[in-house]
């Protein structure tokens, strides 16, 4: 058995268990916790049936090689992940500049 | 006949402690009394400057950038029913002198935008780098806007009533520049260029855009279109 085969579980699972830790804190949503938690399965079950699963994914999105599949796939992923980071970040943004305004207006009043 | 007393002058500052008394100075010997600091975030003695009981200061805890400065001066004049704000870059890149300017076109033109356009003038000595930066700016509001405006990023600007109604900014960098032109071009607000001086001097110059920050502005500004908040 390759060593990737083992290694890779076993972090996927200790990811898997820090997520529901993180949840059971209150420091994650369950919708965030669940959605990590599959990430991670779906990793751990590359590393386990990579031929299995790869050549499986290249053929339902009629990808010619199964490399490429998984590439295409990952990035999709990673995108994702970017896109809604970059939503948040913007949101943030937003709540503190409205916060650091408000702020200005109220001192001033106080002031008057 | 609105007076210049009607007018409040708005100076969006950032560590700008080496210009703004002076600035001040000569904004309230033109005849404007009413002026609105908004120090953002400053981390000189901008927040420490005292003036006279006429010129108000508001004090960002945080630097928020240019155009958020900008939103809080102008909720400032909403709040105190001002019909007509100018701003004007706290930097003294401009000749304060071109507030008459845009205050004489308010009034033969009742325009609700009026933007000091440092490119109509022939005698301006703008550098190259800076001209890059409007050009790119430029064509980028012109494709929202389908009309040509020769200097998008312009801080010399006058909002009349209908304009400080209608335009609220979401931006927080230079970009609110671009985004005010669209916003009333939407509106369907009545916009006029005038010419105005500028100067640049290289405290002015260390402290603005370039050709990279064209392109992020662009990029900010295309991220507020395409991502709308939730409000």
């Amino acid at each position: 058995m390759l060593l990737y085969k083992i290694i890779v579980p076993i972090i996927s699972l200790a990811f898997i268990v820090y997520s529901f830790n993180q949840y059971r804190l209150g420091k994650n949503t369950l919708i965030e916790t669940i959605l990590w938690s599959l990430i991670w399965v779906a990793i751990a079950s590359i590393a386990i049936f990579p031929d299995f699963i790869t050549d499986n994914l290249a053929r339902i999105f009629g990808i010619k090689s199964n490399i490429n599949a998984i590439i295409f796939l990952g990035l999709g992923v990673l995108f994702f992940i970017q896109y809604n980071l970059f939503v948040a970040i913007k949101r943030q943004n937003k709540t503190i500049t409205e916060l650091v305004k408000k702020i200005a207006l109220q001192e001033q009043d106080k002031k008057q | 006949m609105l007076q210049k007393n009607d007018i409040l002058i708005l100076l969006p500052a950032y560590n700008e402690a080496t210009h703004l008394r002076v600035l001040c100075s000569e904004i309230q010997q033109l005849g404007y009394q009413n002026i609105c600091i908004v120090n953002d975030g400053s981390t000189d003695e901008t927040p420490s400057l005292v003036f006279d009981k006429n010129i108000i200061m508001l004090h960002h805890i945080i630097n928020r950038g240019v155009g958020a400065a900008t939103a809080t001066g102008l909720k400032y004049a909403r709040i105190h029913c001002y019909k007509v704000v100018v701003t004007i870059d706290a930097d003294a890149q401009h000749q304060v002198a071109d507030i008459d300017v845009l205050y004489q076109k308010y009034l033969e033109t009742n325009a609700d935008l009026i933007i000091g356009s440092r490119f109509l003038k022939a005698n301006n000595k703008i550098p190259f780098f800076r001209k890059c930066y409007n050009l790119i700016a430029n064509i980028f509001t012109r494709i929202f806007t389908n009309r040509h405006i020769t200097d998008t990023q312009s801080g010399l600007k006058l909002f009349a009533e209908k304009a400080l109604e209608t335009i609220q900014i979401q931006t927080d960098g230079y970009e609110f520049c671009s985004e005010i032109i669209i916003k009333a071009f939407d509106n369907k607000l009545k916009i006029e260029e005038v010419p105005v001086s500028v100067f640049y001097t290289e405290y002015s110059m260390a402290k603005g855009q370039g050709i990279l920050m064209g392109f992020v502005t662009v990029f900010n500004l295309l991220a507020n279109l395409l991502v709308k908040d939730k409000d």
